[in-house]
């Protein structure tokens, strides 16, 4: 706790420090744009040192012994651990807090969309908070798998003691909660109303200069991000137990390794379109100012270039967890293992090549769209190969529906809607209607929360008595899963009728004749943010009073689950063997991997 | 089994270290490609190949030929390292650092003249700020990393056999000077 | 370094001269390049076709003599 408490005075103190100075320095006021960005930067600095980065790794750069925190019991999960398992369980903590948070803000977006004219909230409060509900939902799609299960996850998988990079992995958590912070304070700066996209001009001329606090926790989130997969990627290419080849790999380690290529070089595309909306904004530089002679259509390469493959890092860690959860519970070896991960790679690259498709109603070169048309149709056909591998490996399988496995099938039935709306969004003469309009809310909303968020849903229940030592509780953890996949499909199948209706995104107010579904929407989008109530209720109690969890409640058959529940320290008191694939399910005498010297060894 | 010790790794950390560390670094320059990349890209959609009028032509080809010559320094100062060569260490990367700061200094001046014929508002300035502006971060942050193991070689650290942060940080300060063989050309020449 | 310890490497390394004098030898390349670069850029109006080469060869000289490109692709293998 000391740490933490070193943490927040050193950010705060740097950010007053910085600040002050700087707008001595300027003669302008400290809530000015160059005052607030170097108060943020040395607010980072500050909150980093304080966090440990001084303590347990910057001192060995200046010869001194490092001393880092060795914090046992609750505590650690407050200082610079660099335990993946700490890490993954502080990323899971954090981002399921975003996501409760982001939740009520979708339920104050509905409230005032209830009905027509301006009734709950004003217009202008309403693009706060729609802006503040995007990005702090899109971090949470981002990092909320990647970030958690990825950390914890990877290295048990692959028999390895920690990731590669420990000290980077904790650094990329401790750039979190600064991000959080800093986005949710920002409307003591007037807050930012460009939506998560930031779309010039508005992002450079609005006058909330909460925009600023936008940019630089963007970027630093980004940084995060890029940090964290390249310790994914270094950890899966160096750090396997012998032999655990690349074709043994679990596919969930596929998944995020694939994700984590994604993350590595495209992030830096968003950072620097941020950059550029932050120079043009504090530096007077003219990059998307038309006056100027600057482009504003270059931000929107800039930036889909980025977050159309973003969805993808988004979704192929939940495609992990679902393929994962789909093979234990169907008792059956995972359908077409080969193929999807060759698909798996193929959407790696084809993702990046897809992004002007957001593009079609923006007035870019009208050359583009064939090509952009076609090569986003194009990813549909490995999405389609992974769709084959779930239904596929559930075929003729005995099927134990427990929690993970409804949800994984929520997975599958939730994701198909999100991809097949998504082609009437690739086709050019579809898209030019239906751009901007509430369909595309529904589209995304099925690919984001079907894809990722099941995932993510499904991976906390599958892995719970893994990192807790504790069962959920099976019919509150059933009651939630239909719950949550019926008022999901309550909410946004109408959104589509009511997009192809003519009602706009990003809008408060809609045309008359829709206020009754709207009214629907919003009762069951009610009933959808109730449904994680009983999750948070579930998985809190569960946490603190559930049963003990047996090391494997699952039987299944990977690495993670031969070892105790929660993991000893270091994972694995002897480097296991692999010996086999890891989803040899009805195969006589298969054997995935020998661990020796377990925990299970004692009794 | 429960007498072994509880913080034992089953892996000793060297069989993977090397390369995890120098696969880490290659992503991380990977990525860095990247982010020079979009801002490079952003210089030609805005403001095409075209070229102010008053270019400091000599001082840019001067502070390449200094970039260039500290990229050779630095490389000397890990081969000195790599033969443990101390005093040859030390000496090399004085220079590379001292380079490194020469560079810096034109950098500056070449912007005070730059401030006054285009400034940030133009929009060839708008991209020469924002692309020199990042590698002279770069260069910086580069200078800093060579001080920490110029100092620590001073100290005895490192080694013939153990060299990997000299050989990291030269590493890092040839990229530094690779994004430049973009840089230069892009916003000078062509 | 005597001559057991030479056989067991894969490789044979290089003594300190020799790489001393390849890095100078590459260095002496990049600043002639660089000229040629200059020279070309001042004397050709829209030179951009003709110093694509010259950025490419500098980039890779770099990468492959000063940063040992290849050396992480032959051992990150595995």
């Amino acid at each position: 706790m000391r740490a933490l408490i070193r943490a927040v005075s050193g950010g705060a103190g740097g950010y007053v420090i910085a600040a002050f100075v700087t707008s001595l320095i300027t003669g302008g006021s400290v809530s000015d744009g160059v005052p607030v960005t170097f108060g943020y930067i040395f607010a980072l600095l500050g909150w980093l040192h304080g966090i440990g980065v001084w303590n347990a790794w910057a001192r060995e750069w200046f010869g001194l012994p490092p001393k880092p925190d060795n914090a046992k019991g609750w505590t650690r999960y407050f200082t610079f651990s660099t335990d993946h398992k700490v890490i993954g369980s502080q990323y899971l903590v954090t981002f399921l807090v975003v996501f409760l948070v982001g939740g009520l803000m979708a339920m104050v977006i509905r409230l005032e969309l209830a009905g027509t004219g301006e009734g709950f909230i004003d217009a202008d409060t309403y693009n706060k908070v729609m802006s503040m509900h995007g990005i702090l939902m899109v971090a949470v799609a981002v990092a909320a798998v990647l970030g958690s299960f990825g950390n914890y996850l990877v290295p048990l998988m692959i028999g390895a003691d920690d990731m590669a990079f420990p000290r980077i992995n904790a650094l990329s958590f401790w750039l979190i909660p600064p991000v959080a912070i800093s986005l949710l304070s920002a409307p003591l700066l007037g807050s930012f109303e460009a939506g998560w996209t930031a779309y010039p001009p508005l992002s450079v001329v609005a006058a909330g200069d909460g925009q600023l606090l936008f940019n630089m926790g963007v970027i630093t989130f980004g940084l995060s991000s890029i940090l964290g997969g390249l310790n994914i990627i270094t950890t899966v290419a160096t750090m396997r137990a012998p032999g655990m080849t690349w074709g043994r790999l679990p596919i969930f380690v596929w998944a995020t390794f694939s994700a984590s290529l994604l993350s590595l070089v495209i992030t830096q595309f968003f950072a620097a379109s941020l950059v550029l909306i932050h120079l043009d904004r504090v530096a007077g530089t003219t990059f998307f100012g038309a006056a100027g002679g600057g482009d504003a259509l270059l931000y929107e390469h800039m930036f889909w270039f980025y977050s159309h493959p973003a969805v993808y890092i988004m979704v192929l860690p939940g495609f992990g967890v679902a393929l994962e959860v789909i093979t234990h519970f169907s008792r059956k070896p995972l359908f077409a293992y080969k193929a999807v991960v060759g698909a798996f790679l193929t959407i790696v690259g084809l993702s990046s090549l897809v992004w002007a498709h957001h593009m079609f109603t923006s007035g870019m070169a009208a050359y583009l769209h064939a090509p952009f048309m076609v090569l986003t149709e194009a990813i549909s056909v490995p999405t389609g190969v992974i769709f084959l591998s779930a239904v596929g490996t559930m075929w003729r399988g005995k099927l134990w529906m427990q929690t993970p496995m409804l949800l994984a099938g929520g997975w599958v039935f939730n994701f198909l809607i999100g991809g097949i709306t998504g082609l009437f969004l690739a086709d050019v003469a579809t898209d030019v209607q239906l751009h901007d309009s509430y369909f595309v809310v529904a589209h995304f909303h099925y690919t984001i929360i079907g894809g990722s968020i099941f995932g993510l849903l499904a991976a906390v229940f599958f892995w719970f008595p893994k990192i807790t030592g504790r069962m959920y509780n099976e019919t509150m953890g059933k009651i939630f899963a239909v719950w949550v996949s019926v008022a999901l499909a309550l909410v946004f199948i109408p959104m589509f009728w009511v997009g192809v209706n003519g009602m706009n995104r990003r809008v408060n107010d809609y045309q008359q004749d829709l206020e009754t579904a709207n009214n629907f929407i919003s009762w069951m989008a009610l009933l959808l943010g109730l449904s994680f109530v009983l999750f948070a209720v579930n998985l809190v109690w569960s946490a603190l009073r559930g049963p003990k969890a047996p090391d494997n409640p699952w039987g299944a058959s990977t690495l993670e689950w031969q070892v105790s529940s929660p993991p000893p320290e270091h994972n694995f008191p002897l480097l296991p063997e692999v010996v086999g694939h890891p989803y040899d399910y009805g195969v006589p005498d298969a054997q995935h991997a020998v661990v020796g010297g377990s925990a299970k060894s004692e009794d | 089994m429960a007498l072994a010790a509880p913080a034992a790794h089953a892996r000793a950390e060297a069989t993977y270290r090397p390369q995890a560390n120098r696969l880490g670094l290659w992503l991380f320059f990977l990525s860095e490609t990247f982010l020079f990349s979009a801002m490079i890209s952003a210089r030609f959609v805005t403001s095409g190949t075209d070229t102010p009028e008053h270019l400091n032509q000599p001082l840019a080809l001067g502070i390449t030929i200094v970039l260039l010559l500290s990229s050779i320094s630095a490389y000397l100062s890990e081969n000195a390292i790599a033969h443990d060569d101390r005093a040859g260490f030390i000496r090399y990367t004085r220079i590379t650092i001292f380079l490194g700061l020469v560079f810096t200094a034109g950098v500056v001046l070449e912007w005070q003249e730059a401030l006054a014929d285009f400034p940030a508002g133009t929009i060839y300035g708008s991209a020469f700020f924002a692309l020199i502006g990042l590698h002279a971060f770069h260069v910086v942050t580069g200078i800093m990393a060579l001080g920490v193991v110029l100092n620590l070689g001073g100290k005895g650290h490192y080694g013939s056999e153990d060299y990997w942060p000299v050989e990291g940080t030269v590493k890092y300060w040839h990229l530094v000077d690779l994004m430049w063989v973009v840089i230069y050309p892009s916003l000078y020449l062509f | 370094m005597d001559t057991d310890e030479q056989l067991e490497r894969p490789v044979p390394s290089s003594t300190q001269q020799e790489k001393v004098r390849l890095g100078l030898i590459v260095a002496a390349a990049l600043a002639v390049l660089t000229l040629i670069e200059y020279v070309i850029a001042v004397g050709i109006d829209d030179p951009l076709i003709w110093l694509l080469p010259f950025v490419i060869a500098k980039f890779a000289l770099i990468l492959e003599y000063f940063m040992h490109f290849s050396a992480v692709l032959g051992k990150g293998d595995h």
